[in-house]
């Protein structure tokens, strides 16, 4: 039952039951969320006791003997009893002397007489001394809980309190320990918890003005550490954000948003870059050397200039070249084409052929080896060889006329092949013979000829640079294809397929320009959403800082405890917008961590500027509307 | 009449630990001016008073007359810009007025100013926690100042806006009390009640000031409220035009 209840019930005020409880005589039980009181029946009962034991005129430490057992009921009475029996003999001589003045026949009565006569029966243990004993048991209840001194000098500052104090525990012999500064220091003496405040007075003696220091025993709690002033910081933050859910609510997702729009933006750039720098792979840009006018890609002649040029080029890779030879390999073979390769996209294009080879050998060992070779399978029957045998070649190459502007065949030499692969016959444009270029190469080299490849294609490595290439091959004696020119069969042109490469290295160039150009207005943006979230959120807020800030809570606290609060909701929303761009999208786990940090710094830098606009608020005019 | 005494001394407060007994408050010339780039207004000029414990101070004027601006002043909430006052002879400007607020004076607003999503008894125990009490003792404390503004156990878990003007003014009331400092400055604080409520809340006032020795100064422009105090200051124009000592 609450408080007004048991008023009721028993007839005793409120302030009265006050009493008895900070007295220690009752404990009703407390509700932990609103501290109200909950009396029992048990309550109730001690109650009405203690009003008849005070009824009684029974002493307070007496009664809480008997209620708390140490002393039996009985006993009390007996000895309540016993003293009321006292009090009644004290104060029956009080009485016997009213009864005395009555029977005067006067008013004017020998008071001396009286005195003498009461002083008489004072001694034999009158109700006067009782009084006296009151006042020195209530004075030393009231030393112990609260005392003062006078200080020797003047105090003015927190220091001077101090070193008073200190002085007056050295005096007293008691130990000293400063838990807490100021002008309202608290302090231990001899263990005990007491606080201080000074006061000037003036001394009536002396007329001086003196400072008077007291002393009080402290009876709170006090929650000491900077680890409990951090846990309660954080306790507080976190109710505050409880308290207001809806706009934590909304920080969160603004926060998220923001950081999803980041993750975005950084995701696309990032792709675009990497789109730009992939493009030669995913756009290769071939070449191809031909004729002056454009119309022969084969059947050329190609110079050993141009060779060098393009095999030491860093430029160019995966470089595809071809001799043409014509052979035979006895007076009834009849005459069929021998084709010396660098690698087998030379030799096979379309990449769909189907080679038997015999024992371990395969493309990397063929284009190693001298004299072996691929026969096409049909020719090898006619030849009535198998895989494994021997064929004897006679190779004629091609050359320059005395004109310059044509071919004739001109005999290059016989050499021996072994035939170490098959080349199954898909249609009749294989070759017959497919024999390792450097094979050819050497051939020529044992007849004292000079060597030209008849076609040469490449790919160029970094296209980005293909205006240096170009030079390059250029000075080499490649230049671009002119159609109005003499038809000729020297390989001096260059075809270059880059307009698809161009195109696509343009457009993806201006986009990562464009997004690399965005990334300070980003950042900006950032920075004023940072400044402007907390600003438009807080504004509903100033009545509540004003009136921490009246209260006595200091501005950096005060404006510590808001930041605290906007930072870890811009934390837990950018945490879970990394978290979701992470797992929806593309985006790396040190992509998002990235952009997280930047974001948080960002934004922290902003919300530290609208904390501090809003810490420089006049509490004074907030508090009276005058802002 | 009751056989037996009732024992209370009737103060919870000397319970709790007081901070400085405040004797004497001296204000000595000061002014006071709002100013922006297009123009300055002087709200209090040349002020002096005193005011000393166990009385109620009702500060009066129109309005416009410097009567909230003198009360920010003392409050602490703004600094002179001429003048000096002086708390038991220290200067007001020379101290941590974040620590005096905390520790020596409560102000009591028109607009009761309690915190919206603070229960009454949470928001008496604000000025409690910043004092470090812990919650179960600020708990305690809280709700004995709110029985001793005469508020019942069931209004302790209302948030204000739950509760009439009267109530909330007496949490405000109850959480200056719970404050340490003996120096209570009410700013037209029945400025929003009906009359019966009014009534109370002086009575409350009056009762800080001649029971519990505290210095309670009280804006108003109610000459009845101001009938009630003690001493009656009148200004104009920012200027203490008259002090009455009330008999």
């Amino acid at each position: 039952m609450n408080t007004k209840q048991v008023e009721e019930l028993t007839g005793i005020t409120r302030q009265n039951i006050r009493y008895y409880e900070r007295q220690n005589l009752l404990e009703p039980v407390r509700d932990t969320e609103n501290a109200y009181r909950d009396y029992s029946q048990e309550d109730v009962r001690r109650l009405k006791l203690i009003k008849m034991l005070r009824m009684l005129d029974m002493s307070i430490k007496e009664i809480e003997q008997v209620l708390n057992g140490n002393l039996p009921l009985k006993e009390a009475a007996a000895r309540q009893q016993e003293a009321l029996v006292q009090q009644q003999r004290q104060l029956q001589a009080a009485i016997e002397i009213c009864g005395s003045i009555r029977k005067e026949k006067s008013e004017d009565i020998s008071v001396d007489a009286y005195l003498e006569r009461m002083e008489h029966m004072r001694k034999g243990g009158s109700i006067f001394a009782q009084i006296v004993d009151d006042y020195r048991q209530a004075a030393q209840e009231e030393r112990s809980r609260k005392f003062y001194f006078y200080s020797v000098q003047a105090v003015h500052t927190a220091g001077m309190l101090e070193k008073a104090i200190q002085e007056y525990a050295e005096k007293q012999r008691k130990s000293f320990r400063l838990m807490k500064g100021g002008m309202y220091p608290e302090f231990q003496l001899n263990g005990v918890l007491y606080t201080a405040a000074c006061t000037l007075e003036k001394d009536m003696t002396t007329k001086n003005v003196r400072t008077r220091i007291i002393c009080s025993r402290a009876e709170e709690e006090k929650a000491a550490g900077n680890r409990k002033r951090l846990f309660r910081g954080c306790y507080s933050v976190g109710l505050n954000i409880r308290r207001h859910r809806f706009k934590s609510v909304l920080n969160v997702a603004i926060s998220m948003m923001t950081v999803l729009v980041l993750l975005f933006y950084f995701g696309s750039l990032t792709s675009t870059r990497q789109q730009f720098e992939e493009l030669p792979e995913a756009i290769p840009v071939r070449a191809v050397v031909m004729n002056a006018i454009g119309d022969l890609k084969s059947s050329l002649l190609i110079r050993q200039q141009v060779l060098d040029t393009v095999y030491h080029s860093p430029y160019i890779w995966k470089i595809k070249e071809t001799a043409e030879l014509v052979g035979e390999s006895g007076p009834d073979s009849g005459e069929f084409q021998v084709l010396g390769v660098n690698c087998r996209d030379a030799a096979y294009e379309d990449g769909q052929e189907e080679i038997r080879w015999i024992e371990d050998w395969d493309w990397e060992h063929f284009l190693k080896g001298e004299n072996v070779c691929i026969a096409e399978e049909s020719f090898l029957e006619k030849q009535d060889k198998e895989a494994g045998d021997t064929i004897l070649l006679s190779l004629e190459h091609y050359r320059l006329t005395e004109l310059g502007n044509t071919l004739e065949r001109a005999p290059l030499g016989t050499k021996e092949f072994k035939v170490i692969g098959i080349a199954k016959e898909r249609d009749e444009m294989l070759p017959a013979v497919v024999v390792p270029i450097n094979a050819v190469k050497q051939i020529y080299q044992e007849n004292d000829r000079v060597y030209f490849a008849s076609s040469l294609a490449f790919t160029v490595k970094e296209p980005m640079k293909l205006n240096i290439l170009k030079e390059q091959l250029k000075e080499a004696g490649l230049s671009s294809v002119v159609p109005e020119l003499t038809e000729s069969n020297v390989g001096s042109a260059l075809l270059i397929e880059d307009d698809v490469f161009i195109q696509a290295a343009i457009e993806l160039e201006k986009n990562v320009l464009l997004l690399e150009t965005f990334l300070p207005f980003m950042l900006l943006i950032v920075l004023l959403a940072g400044y402007l979230v907390p600003h438009l959120l807080l504004q509903g807020r100033r009545s509540e800082y004003a009136i921490m800030r009246a209260l006595g809570m200091g501005r950096k606290r005060c404006t510590f405890l808001f930041f605290a609060e906007h930072i870890l909701l811009a934390i837990a929303g950018g945490c879970i917008g990394a978290a979701v761009g992470f797992v929806f999208s593309t985006a790396k786990p040190w992509t998002a961590a990235a952009v997280l940090v930047l974001y948080l710094c960002c934004h922290t830098l902003g919300a530290g500027a609208a904390m501090w606009m809003f810490g420089k608020m006049s509490v004074a005019a907030v508090l009276s509307h005058r802002d | 009449m009751d056989v037996w005494k009732n024992e209370c001394c009737g103060c919870v407060v000397t319970q709790r630990l007081r901070g400085m007994c405040m004797k004497r408050i001296e204000v000595k010339e000061i002014s006071y001016s709002y100013q922006n780039k297009y123009q300055k207004i002087e709200a209090v000029k040349k002020i002096s008073c005193d005011f000393e414990p166990g009385k109620m101070y009702a500060v009066t004027g129109e309005s416009g007359s410097g009567k909230s601006t003198f009360l920010s002043l003392l409050a602490g909430l703004d600094c002179p810009e001429a003048g000096v006052i002086l708390i038991d002879g220290k200067d007001l400007s020379g101290m941590d007025r974040d620590a005096y607020r905390r520790e020596q004076v409560s102000v009591v607003y028109q607009a009761f100013h309690l915190f919206p999503l603070l229960t009454a008894l949470e928001n008496v125990m604000y000025p409690l926690e910043l004092e470090r009490v812990s919650r179960k003792k600020a708990r305690e404390q809280a709700a004995e100042y709110l029985e001793e503004v005469g508020l019942e156990e069931k209004i302790f878990s209302q948030y204000p806006k739950m509760m009439s003007g009267g109530e909330q003014q007496r949490v405000a009331i109850a959480r200056a009390m719970a404050a340490k400092g003996r120096l209570l400055l009410a700013d037209e604080p029945t400025g929003n009640l009906d009359s019966e409520n009014e009534e109370h809340i002086v009575e409350l006032l009056k009762d800080l000031a001649h029971r519990k020795d505290y210095i309670v100064i009280v804006v108003t422009h109610n000459p009845e409220i101001a009938g009630q105090a003690d001493v009656r200051i009148t200004m104009k124009d920012g200027k203490v035009v008259s002090v009455n000592k009330q008999v």
